[in-house]
């Protein structure tokens, strides 16, 4: 009698289980991937890797398109951990797609600006604010200074500066030439 | 407190000044300034914004910016980058006050406690720009609000001062007794505690005396605890372990656990600001480098360091000496927990504990770690130095987080006993940096993700809906067309069937 309640049980137990694996699981396998490697792109969308966004990037690295190493906002940080995650070699940058500058972000010269509205769709992430014939402005919090907007203004109004102060941006640094000075 | 025993303390090490030092317990007061430097950045790194503009005349006490507030009356003359005492040795917005000469005060209303609610009360400390005198330089009113959520609370007034070369809150309590049992009995009184703890270090034993000397039998709430002299005991956690042994989780605060620690100091500041007086002042502590000689000098916040150091100077033969030895920097906070400083004209703040002036002795070369595991003998908090060092200088800050790289105070006893003078605490500085830098562009790169993903979304959606109305534009064209072309031949049918027509 006990076995049959302890089948009863397994049973339950099984289906139970799988139920709510189908449940949490709607992603397939490639999605994961997709969103793994998605996690380690710095998400400025500026489409310099040649896709049109980190996603569509992330997708060609999971089919195999393309390398680690078209990131320029990234830089080392993103090859790094794409090579851990993907299991393959770190390589260098591929200078063909740009350098790595430090954090910036787009500030709109107010009083140049004639409100045109060019600068808006170009931005991926929605960090500028205007309409027609109105000053326009730009989301400092949102903005990942991707610089798409820099191009379509018709005024050279839209400059990068950069994203912190230099006071909040400071780190201590690694102490491997230690000075008294730094110590 | 369940108990009165003192747990013991896993590290740490048995610190001290020179038998023979000179610690002069006077407490100096330095003369008006002409100008005060007070910056629009607080310890978080977070820019402030000033309640004020340049031309203003304001009072001493009143508020600037949150968090800062006049430490005399006079004019604003301008908002400029000025140096301030960070180890980063930036330049930040910093007001500049210039004096009046009259020190003229606004006047606030004394709060009785009894009478008002603990927000009325946290309001004043907030807006009286109250700020731990201990060194890390918390928000004091969040301190509070924090803890008072809690229903067992203790209150531990954090009189431990264990680094050599800082004696502040010594000279406080030696020269001040009764005020500073006044104040502590007070803010007990207002959190309704039956009594509070006074944790204070065996070797100072002039301010012990000087405290049971005074404390009056209503004053004896107040339980006045000697601690054996270890570094780092009055860092918070481990005080808060060995006064009530409770063990802090990594990045988990004493105010989490129901203990609210208050270094002694800014009990004082507190009791002041209910008392309707303006806090813009703190005892600095100067020492020479050998800390075989100290002074106390009571300085307003915002007073440059060269002010401070030129008193110094003036005052004790020793501090000249040493000051002639190295003119170029000098050290803001202990020997083990302070940094170079070598911008002069940076202001004194609430963070400032300690100056020590005089040439510093230059760091061994470091050599390949030995495992000898000292580090972690010594370690107070129980980490593992080694393993910690292995992954900051390998940059794996996954696994600096998993040997509890959080719950490193930065004390530096590590520092001291390793054999191969590793700089192992500058490494975990920088960690501890890099680990919050990685987390702050982890949550923005999250935002910008789910801000992407609307956006494209909402592209493909315009353009699918633009396809729709265009099929529907086409179809009515079409229709349109077709309508036309029956209407015609509808004409010409008629035109055919009309009588007479046809050829």
């Amino acid at each position: 009698m006990a076995l049959l309640w302890l089948l009863i049980f397994a049973g339950l137990c099984y289906f139970i289980g799988t139920g709510l694996a189908r449940l949490g699981n709607t992603k397939n396998h490639e999605d994961i991937l997709v969103d793994r490697i998605n996690d380690c792109l710095p998400q400025t969308q500026c489409a310099q890797c040649d896709y049109p966004g980190c996603r569509p990037y992330a997708e060609a690295i999971a089919k195999g398109e393309a390398g680690i190493n078209q990131c320029p906002p990234g830089g080392d940080n993103t090859i790094k951990a794409l090579s851990e995650l993907l299991g393959v070699e770190v390589i260098a940058l591929n200078a063909a797609h740009g350098e790595t500058k430090s954090a910036q972000v787009a500030l709109i010269d107010e009083a140049a600006c004639i409100g045109c509205t060019l600068c808006i769709p170009p931005c991926p992430v929605d960090a500028i604010v205007g309409s027609g014939k109105q000053m326009h402005t730009v989301i400092a919090e949102d903005c990942t200074g991707c610089e798409l907007c820099i191009a379509p203004c018709p005024v050279d109004c839209i400059e990068l500066v950069p994203a912190k102060p230099a006071a909040t941006a400071w780190q201590h640094p690694a102490p491997r030439q230690l000075t008294q000075h730094q110590s | 407190m369940s108990s009165s025993a003192i747990h013991a303390l896993p590290g740490g090490l048995a610190l001290s000044a020179p038998m023979d030092a000179h610690i002069d317990a006077t407490i100096h007061e330095l003369d008006l300034q002409p100008s005060y430097y007070l910056p629009l950045i607080n310890y978080s790194r977070t820019v402030l914004h000033p309640e004020v503009k340049s031309g203003d005349c304001v009072l001493g006490g009143e508020q600037l910016a949150p968090g800062v507030v006049a430490p005399t009356s006079g004019t604003l003359t301008e908002i400029r980058q000025h140096p301030w005492p960070h180890p980063s040795h930036t330049q930040v917005p910093t007001l500049v006050l210039e004096s009046d000469g009259r020190d003229e005060f606004q006047q606030f209303t004394v709060i009785d406690h009894t009478q008002v609610g603990v927000e009325e009360i946290l309001n004043r400390l907030e807006n009286s720009a109250i700020h731990g005198l201990g060194g890390a330089a918390f928000n004091t009113a969040n301190k509070i609000r924090r803890a008072y959520e809690h229903k067992n609370l203790t209150l531990i007034i954090n009189a431990v001062e264990c680094e050599p070369g800082i004696n502040c809150d010594d000279a406080l309590m030696q020269q001040h007794p009764s005020e500073v049992l006044q104040a502590c009995n007070a803010i007990r009184q207002w959190l309704r505690l039956p009594s509070a703890v006074l944790a204070i270090e065996n070797d100072k034993q002039t301010a012990i005396t000087a405290l049971r000397d005074d404390q009056t039998p209503d004053l004896t709430s107040i339980k006045i605890t000697e601690l054996p002299t270890i570094y780092p005991s009055g860092a918070e956690s481990p005080l808060v372990q060995r006064l009530t042994g409770i063990k802090l989780q990594p990045g988990e605060r004493a105010t989490d656990a129901g203990v609210l620690c208050l270094n002694v100091a800014t009990v004082l500041s507190i009791h002041d600001a209910l008392m309707g007086q303006a806090a813009v002042d703190r005892i600095v502590s100067i020492s020479t480098q050998s800390l075989q000689h100290s002074m106390n000098l009571r300085v307003r916040f915002g007073t440059p360091l060269k002010a401070v150091i030129e008193f110094a100077r003036e005052h004790n033969t020793a501090i000249e000496a040493a000051w002639r030895s190295n003119t170029q920097t000098i050290r803001i906070g202990g020997p083990l927990s302070g940094f170079a400083m070598d911008m002069l004209n940076a202001p004194v703040l609430a963070s400032t504990n300690a100056l020590i002036v005089g040439k510093e002795h230059p760091l061994n070369e470091a050599t390949a770690c030995i495992r000898c595991s000292e580090c972690a003998t010594v370690c107070p908090v129980n980490l593992l130095p080694q393993e910690l060092y292995a992954a900051a200088a390998s940059e794996q800050l996954d696994t600096a987080a998993r040997y509890s790289l959080d719950a490193c105070l930065l004390c530096g006893c590590c520092d001291l006993v390793c054999p191969a003078s590793i700089p192992l605490t500058p490494w975990f500085r920088f960690a501890k940096d890099a680990t919050r830098q990685k987390q702050q562009s982890d949550a923005a790169a999250e935002v910008a993700r789910l801000l992407s993903e609307k956006h494209s979304n909402r592209v493909q959606r315009r353009a699918i809906e633009k396809e729709q109305q265009e099929a529907a534009r086409r179809a009515a064209a079409a229709q349109r067309q077709n309508s036309a072309q029956d209407i015609k031949a509808a004409l010409t049918r008629v035109k055919n069937k009309r009588p007479g027509s046809g050829s």
